[in-house]
């Protein structure tokens, strides 16, 4: 989960994303760094974000994403 | 849903009614002398009118009822609007008929002159003046096209764009209040002008309209279906001097045809005392000066010519007394003012005494 | 029976009456009698249409489930038996099957839509130099038509990602499509977020009687006393030109932009308003556009319902397709590798590498916008609206580390209200140029419009002698008290986030309906409607 923040950091500086809960509602993210961050899960992990799963509560906090992500590792 | 929901719904549903309401009846005024003068039409009491003054302005201004009243003893009352037109001469007689059935109609030729006898901003002045009723809604489709009916039909549809004049809504308003809260108009729908015209020679045809011989047809076809023994058809005097043209004569023989009366009161002008220098407010139309005259001869000639009947009800009685109790003091002010060119309109009740 | 029409009030009487006195679940069908007959009443002719769209889209949606459900027992049943090869094949075989039922559900309304919008405009476009002649289809818009397209085919594509689950009752599903409150002019509506409500009965309750009401007073408000007096004078300068652009111009985009705003939101506040009153949360479509700080903000605060379905399905899924995360990679990979500070130029990377992060989206951006430009209308000026728009948003991506380390170096404070005071004002300006193209006839006189504007004194000879163009100064003082309740009301909500009904429901009761019988009498005594007024369509009611 660490290494995974951290590798969010890198796609977007300053950016609270440890205690964070509305990344994208609040409009600390905005559509560019979520392609950003998506671009960084099929790279780096492997696992390619169906569209239908780019809705706002998958992408509030690194929590949801992490959690996103191992859900569609399981798929 | 509790109780206490319905019972907000149902208050401010009754609010909302009602305000609209009140808005509708202070601002549903097409013309507001016309408005303020038929009001008072609508106070007085079943079976007390002997007289129906039928026409347009030159009547409102020419013809003072409680005048007539006090010097000849017969009850009168203007169905007049501003610019009023023959074709609204048959439900002004049907108005009458229907609560009144006066002994004598008095009609103002000029309503025939106009060329365009359904002109919409002067038709409506008459027919907004009527107040909702069977008649009301007849007249209205018997004269406007279809497509128009819905805002005749429902005033507030145009009227509720008068909120910028809401002065003058409102001056209608108090008077109409002022004319509950005595139970009558002490004028009887009559205006006046305080001003003197100097003469100066002026000159216009005489001419009865294509479309004004239609409806003085549909009006005279009427009249005599129902049973209308008695009209006077009158020309009221001016200070224009007019040409008369031949369908003016074709007229008065349609008239007699019917077999009703002519009185041509230009041609008695100097019988009646007309000044041209003093007794009128502009060239077609007489101050409080000419309107005495006027009314005193005419109401000699309708006592001398018809059988008025004027065994009243005591009511009425008193309400006519007491009208004419004003003549003095209004007659004196109106002078004075008149006199004095203070250039006024004046057809609110307060406006008088 | 516009929204505005008291016959279309009577026809929501009736309908809540009948609504709340039918059994809970059977009050859907209420729903969908008064939808049909909603749409029968305006638009009989080309009902075939709406109901085309509504079962094509409902046994392709079952089609597809089918297809997935097959997909799946298969897979199952094989787990053992199939090598990792033969289930891939199968997987791809499945997955192009059920592309294919999904292009040709996509292909055939997407198609009408498209002929039914564009046919006339481009025919007679390319007969200007091709040796064709010019062919005009004659066909009216059917009511709707470009908002139940969408939402329907939102539906379908949602189905397809496995995200929703098909709708098997036709009536229902039919429901759905053509909920009249929104089939004038929208939101268009996600199927997770509308279908359940539609469907499930509700009950009575006082706060959605009162506030569904207040929102259409609200929306009438500002339709027929603020939006109708306006037009007039946008007819006025319009019908005039082009004599009279610099300064008229100017005045012409800004009165536009108010009665652009005022007549959708007002419409849209109606049928939210409507479907309120019947207990059913609609889609927000504006949410205080004219406060955006940036073009992108904008964009979320006006129109959302569009601008929510073209990101949920065209601008993600192009933006993260296989070929774009490709060619981003691509473009990143002719960078040299460097180790930049956080507050460099371009925010810590190279320019190629800033490059190939944002170039995907941003064509991924141009296109949608192009998109929200050509769905405005058939004329190459709405292209030009939206790639205005697209365009700017490209750039300020592209720029944005730019800016950030220009307001670094220069020591600009960016949290004060000076600041963001300009931001509002760049944003107003740049959509004001947006706007232009939609009341300019074509590109070019857009195009005229805007650079006469920077010029607002020029051909002071063309000012008309007759300025009387039917309103009275009682009227214009009615649009300015108007919009400065609006605006009001609006920095009410944008500074506490709150709603403003539930505020106004917090007071005593005499209060809130000192507020509402004001409201009410406003718009009964101040409404454009009446003789001599024509019945004032919604602008948005032909698309």
């Amino acid at each position: 989960m660490e290494e995974f923040i951290e590798k969010l950091k890198l796609i977007k500086k300053g950016v609270d994303f440890e205690n964070e809960t509305e990344l994208f509602d609040g409009g600390f993210l905005d559509s560019f760094d979520v392609i950003q961050i998506i671009t960084m899960l099929d790279e780096d992990y492997e696992i390619t974000v169906p569209p239908s799963e780019i809705v706002p509560t998958n992408f509030n906090s690194a929590k949801a994403m992490f959690a996103m992500m191992q859900r569609l590792e399981d798929e | 849903m509790k109780l206490k929901h319905w019972i907000r719904i149902i208050i401010f549903a009754g609010l909302s009614i009602g305000l609209i309401a009140l808005a509708s009846f202070v601002m549903c005024v097409a013309y507001e002398r016309d408005t303020v003068g038929m009001y008072g039409y609508y106070k007085e009491p079943d079976d007390s009118i002997s007289v129906a003054l039928i026409g347009p302005s030159t009547i409102y201004t020419s013809f003072y009822s409680p005048l007539a009243y006090e010097k000849y003893g017969f009850t009168s009352f203007n169905l007049s609007t501003s610019d009023m037109m023959g074709a609204s001469y048959k439900s002004a007689v049907q108005l009458a008929e229907s609560n009144q059935k006066p002994d004598l109609y008095v009609v103002e030729t000029w309503g025939f002159t106009y060329k365009d006898q359904l002109e919409p901003v002067h038709l409506r002045r008459w027919i907004d003046a009527m107040k909702d009723s069977e008649l009301r809604t007849q007249t209205i489709e018997e004269l406007i096209p279809e497509e128009e009916w819905y805002h005749y039909k429902h005033p507030f549809i145009k009227y509720h764009s008068r909120w910028d004049d809401i002065g003058g809504c409102l001056k209608v308003f108090i008077d109409k209040l002022q004319q509950n809260r005595k139970g009558y108009s002490v004028t009887k729908n009559f205006y006046t002008y305080t001003d003197v015209n100097e003469y100066k020679e002026k000159k216009s045809k005489y001419k009865i309209s294509e479309e004004g011989f239609k409806y003085l047809d549909i009006f005279l076809n009427y009249c005599k279906e129902n049973g209308i023994e008695n009209i006077l058809f009158i020309r009221s005097p001016e200070s224009i001097t007019y040409e008369m043209d031949e369908s003016y004569y074709e007229m008065l023989d349609i008239i007699e045809e019917a077999g009703y009366d002519f009185l041509d009161m230009q041609a008695a002008s100097s019988e009646i005392g007309m000044d041209l220098n003093h007794d009128f407010y502009n060239p077609g139309h007489l101050n409080i000066f000419g309107a005495q005259k006027y009314t005193d001869y005419l109401s000699k000639y309708i006592v001398e010519h018809y059988d008025i009947n004027t065994d009243y009800a005591p009511e009425v009685v008193k309400e006519w007394d007491d009208c004419a109790s004003y003549n003095k003091k209004i007659f004196e002010r109106l002078e004075r003012l008149t006199d004095k060119k203070t250039n006024e309109s004046l057809y609110i009740q307060r406006d008088f005494y | 029976m516009t929204l505005t029409s008291l016959s279309f009030f009577a026809f929501v009487f009736a309908t809540l009456v009948l609504y709340y006195i039918i059994p809970k679940k059977f009050r859907w069908i209420v729903l969908l009698a008064a939808s049909a007959a909603f749409y029968g009443i305006v638009c009989l002719k080309y009902m075939p249409f709406i109901v085309f769209t509504a079962i094509s889209t409902w046994l392709g949606a079952l089609w597809l489930d089918k297809v997935a459900n097959q997909r799946k027992a298969e897979l199952k049943e094989h787990k053992a038996d199939w090598d990792s090869d033969t289930k891939k094949a199968y997987k791809h075989k499945t997955l192009v099957n059920k592309r294919l039922i999904l292009a040709l559900v996509l292909v055939l309304n997407f198609g009408i839509l498209a002929v039914i919008k564009y046919f006339d405009y481009i025919s007679e476009w390319l007969s200007g130099f091709l040796p064709v002649p010019a062919i005009s289809l004659g066909i009216l818009l059917p009511l709707g038509i470009s908002f139940y397209t969408f939402q329907s085919m939102g539906y379908i594509v949602d189905v397809y990602w496995g995200k929703t689950a098909p709708e098997k009752n036709f009536a229902k599903f039919a429901l759905f499509v053509s909920f009249f409150p929104q089939i004038i002019q929208g939101p268009i509506a996600i199927y997770d977020d509308l279908a359940k409500q539609l469907y499930e009965g509700h009950d009575l309750q006082y706060e959605n009687i009162k506030n569904g009401f207040i929102l259409i007073l609200w929306g009438l408000f500002k339709k027929m006393v603020i939006a109708d007096r306006l037009i007039v004078i946008l007819n006025a300068i319009l019908d005039n030109r082009p004599g009279l652009y610099n300064f008229f111009g100017a005045i012409a985009i800004l009165v536009y932009a108010a009665q652009l705003y005022m007549d959708f939101s007002g419409g849209i506040d109606i049928s939210r308003g409507v479907a309120q009153m019947l207990g059913i949360n609609m889609a927000y479509n504006f949410k205080r556009p004219f406060f955006a700080r940036t073009v992108a903000d904008f964009w979320r605060r006006w129109h959302i319902s569009l601008c929510h379905w073209l990101r949920t399905y065209l601008f993600y899924p192009i933006a993260v397709s296989k070929a774009f995360l490709r060619f981003g990679k691509w473009i990143g990979s002719h960078a040299k590798k460097k180790d930049l500070p956080a507050d460099s130029v371009w925010g810590g990377f190279t320019f190629i590498e800033h490059a190939g992060r944002v170039v995907p989206g941003c064509i991924a951006t141009l296109l949608t916008f192009l998109i929200v430009g050509m769905w405005h209308g058939a004329n190459w000026k709405y292209a030009g609206y939206g790639l205005w728009n697209g365009i700017i948003i490209l750039v300020s991506m592209l720029l944005d580390p730019v800016f950030k380390y220009v307001i670094n170096k220069t020591k600009i404070r960016t949290q004060t209200f000076s600041w963001r005071l300009w931001q509002i004002f760049r944003t107003f300006v740049i959509t004001m140029v947006g706007f232009a193209f939609d009341i300019g006839n074509d590109m070019a006189d857009s195009a005229r419009m805007v650079l006469d504007c920077l010029n607002p004194l020029g051909r002071a000879a063309s000012v008309p002698a007759e300025l009387n163009i039917g309103l009275k100064i009682s009227d214009y003082a009615v649009i300015v008290v108007g919009l400065m309740i609006v605006f009001a009301v609006s920095l009410y909500q944008e500074r506490s986030q709150k709603s403003f009904r539930d505020t106004l429901g917090k007071q005593s009761i005499w209060f809130q309906w000192v507020i509402m019988l004001g409201l009410l009498l406003g718009v009964v005594i101040l409404g454009m409607y009446g003789p001599g007024v024509a019945a004032n369509e919604f602008v948005y009611m032909n698309f």
